[in-house]
């Protein structure tokens, strides 16, 4: 759905990323900090421009996109959100919905902004403005605006979309951190293409199907989770020791 | 708990704001050196619009009413409306509750036109009286515009306007253009001091329906463009490229919003001359009493601008009569106070990109 080819970018220092994201699978971008995760999802959704190379999504060029219709089928969460003036939760969900804004169907919008209220565990603050919520209740609100622009009625859930996400679980609690990350399995369960940018290997052991370990803006592994988080590859990318560990049944990443 | 519910009924709210713009209107045709009864005015209305049969009020009542204070008042009207608006898109483009449409470059630059024609302005002499006019005004208008194409221009890169870059580059710009107008303040005499004084202060003592004729249809056109982009501003809360994301081409809708701002801000200077903080009050008022939803704000927000202005100017009428206080120093007088609350609330909220 996105593939993008041999990507440069100089402001970043991305060099020779090639990336192919499938319907319903979920891949991670991980990588030490300023090896260029966000500037490789910013390239993918389109918000900046690749100096070489070609995003194509859906098999159209990225630049050749419409926003509105673009904005239907890839969402994206950005890693750090301000919202300039205050506003209610409920008003910044709906926002989500600008990109039918064309056949504006009020009934829809609402049901997507409750769905996506309830499934981010932010229903109960639908009232309150954003501006006086906690920087993981800001999060999860976030999250529910990207999930709103990408709902569909049952009926459409066919419909091929992508969701982009940039630390998604950067400032949450264990409990909604591992809530978030069954809801991006549950989300390519419907047949959603998802790319997660994650600091916590384990949980992508634990959640991702296939990962893109980027260090000083070079793919340094590439390939299905398990075998590019092997400790020697995250040892030298991250350059602290580390090996994978199996705990209650979960494959870990320890560092020492 | 009050301003709670009523907050929940955005339409009571807005409802009570025209009423107040009527309201407004009303005693600004009311009071003055020369009081109108409010019945009086009626019966003035009545008379022009062929209801009551002709030479039924007093003529000198009917002038004052028709041909001084009701053209003034709703000019006033527009002239707050159109500030208001600029405010409100231009509070929404630079993401900053402070934001203020002199930031762009359109104040400074209708300014420095307006010094170049009182200095210069001689050589109109041979147009008629009836478009001479419209000098200033145009004048001042296309100085407004040009410093802020200059400026758009600067800020434009890569294929996109730059808002940072804008900013920084309507700093030196207008640092530039104030430059020009201290040379002319050098050069000038002093009748021309003191009418380049006057200007910087703003005073609706020369509009009229001359003006009337030009600021309804630019307030109705600048109201109405506005609201389109109203979804665009909204999404802009999020940030440029959030508002992209979410399937919004920003870049043309910058480019129309900044344009139009400027000539709906330049057309109301143009008339009056600087006006200062009501660009910055009425937005503030608005959202704090109907939300930040571009749509109702800009609503509001130019019926409160229109009220201020209105009243203001009443009260420039009032205070020192017969003479005429400029508008600009009541604004200045009740807006910078305001301003400096917003200032430090906004520190102490913490306002992003403060």
């Amino acid at each position: 759905m996105i593939s993008a080819a041999n990507i440069y970018r100089r402001q970043g220092g991305l060099a020779a990323v090639s990336v192919e994201i499938r319907a319903g699978c979920v891949t991670a971008i991980l990588g030490p900090n300023g090896a260029g995760k966000s500037t490789l999802l910013d390239v993918l959704a389109g918000r900046s421009r690749a100096d070489k190379g070609e995003v194509r999504i859906a098999g159209r060029p990225v630049e050749c996109w419409r926003a509105d219709a673009l904005a239907r089928r890839r969402a994206f969460l950005p890693q750090h959100a301000e919202v300039a003036f205050p506003i209610s939760v409920r008003e910044l969900v709906t926002m989500g919905r600008a990109a039918y804004r064309a056949a504006p169907d009020a009934a829809l919008d609402g049901l997507a902004v409750e769905a996506s209220l309830r499934l981010t565990d932010s229903w109960h603050l639908r009232d309150r403005l954003y501006q006086r919520l906690s920087g993981g209740e800001r999060q999860r609100v976030q999250l529910a605006r990207v999930i709103a622009q990408l709902w569909r009625p049952p009926a459409q859930a066919g419909e091929p979309r992508m969701l982009l996400l940039d630390e998604p679980t950067a400032s949450l609690d264990p409990g909604h951190r591992l809530a978030v990350m069954r809801l991006v399995r549950q989300l390519a369960g419907e047949g959603i293409g998802v790319l997660v940018a994650l600091h916590d290997l384990s949980d992508a052991l634990r959640f991702t199907d296939e990962a893109i370990l980027l260090t000083a803006g070079q793919v340094k592994a590439q390939g299905t989770t398990g075998a590019v988080l092997d400790g020697a590859t995250v040892t030298e990318a991250y350059g602290a020791f580390a090996e994978v560990v199996h705990a209650a049944e979960q494959p870990v990443v320890v560092f020492r | 708990m009050s301003q709670g519910t009523l907050r929940h009924r955005p339409g009571v709210l807005l409802a009570l704001i025209a009423a107040g713009l009527v309201l407004s209107l009303v005693l600004a045709t009311a009071i003055g050196p020369l009081m109108v009864p409010p019945g009086e005015i009626g019966r003035v209305f009545a008379e022009a619009l062929g209801i009551l049969p002709a030479n039924s009020t007093d003529v000198t009542l009917r002038d004052i009413v028709l041909d001084l204070r009701l053209p003034r008042a709703l000019s006033g009207m527009c002239i707050g409306a159109l500030l208001a608006i600029g405010g409100s898109v231009m509070q929404g483009l630079f993401r900053n509750p402070l934001a203020d449409p002199g930031l762009i470059g359109v104040s400074s630059g209708a300014a420095l036109a307006v010094a170049s024609f009182i200095v210069f302005g001689g050589s109109i002499a041979f147009l008629p009286a009836g478009l001479r006019y419209y000098g200033m005004p145009v004048a001042a208008f296309a100085g407004g515009l040009i410093v802020v194409l200059l400026i758009q221009r600067l800020a434009y890169r890569d294929g996109r306007t730059d808002v940072p870059t804008m900013l920084l580059a309507g700093i030196a710009v207008t640092a530039v253009v104030m430059a020009g107008i201290g040379l002319l303040t050098f050069i000038s005499d002093d009748t021309q001091l003191r009418s380049m004084t006057f200007w910087s202060l703003g005073s609706l003592g020369g509009v009229g329906w001359a003006s009337m004729v030009v600021l309804a249809p630019v307030a109705a056109v600048v109201l109405l463009l506005s609201l389109r982009f109203a979804d665009v501003l909204d999404a802009l809360m999020l940030g440029e490229r959030e508002a992209y994301s979410i399937g919004f081409e920003v870049e043309r809708a910058k480019r129309v919003m900044v344009l139009s701002v400027a000539a709906g801000v330049g057309a109301a200077v143009a008339f009056t001359g600087l006006i200062g903080f009501v660009g910055i009050v009425a937005p503030h008022m608005t959202r704090l009493l109907l939300g930040a939803a571009h749509r109702r704000l800009l609503i509001g927000s130019s019926l409160l601008g229109g009220l201020l202005v209105v009243l203001a100017d009443t009260a420039c009428r009032v205070i020192v009569a017969p003479a005429e206080l400029p508008i600009g120093i009541i604004t200045s007088l009740i807006g910078a106070p305001f301003f400096l609350v917003l200032l430090l609330h906004q520190q102490r909220q913490g306002y992003p990109g403060s």
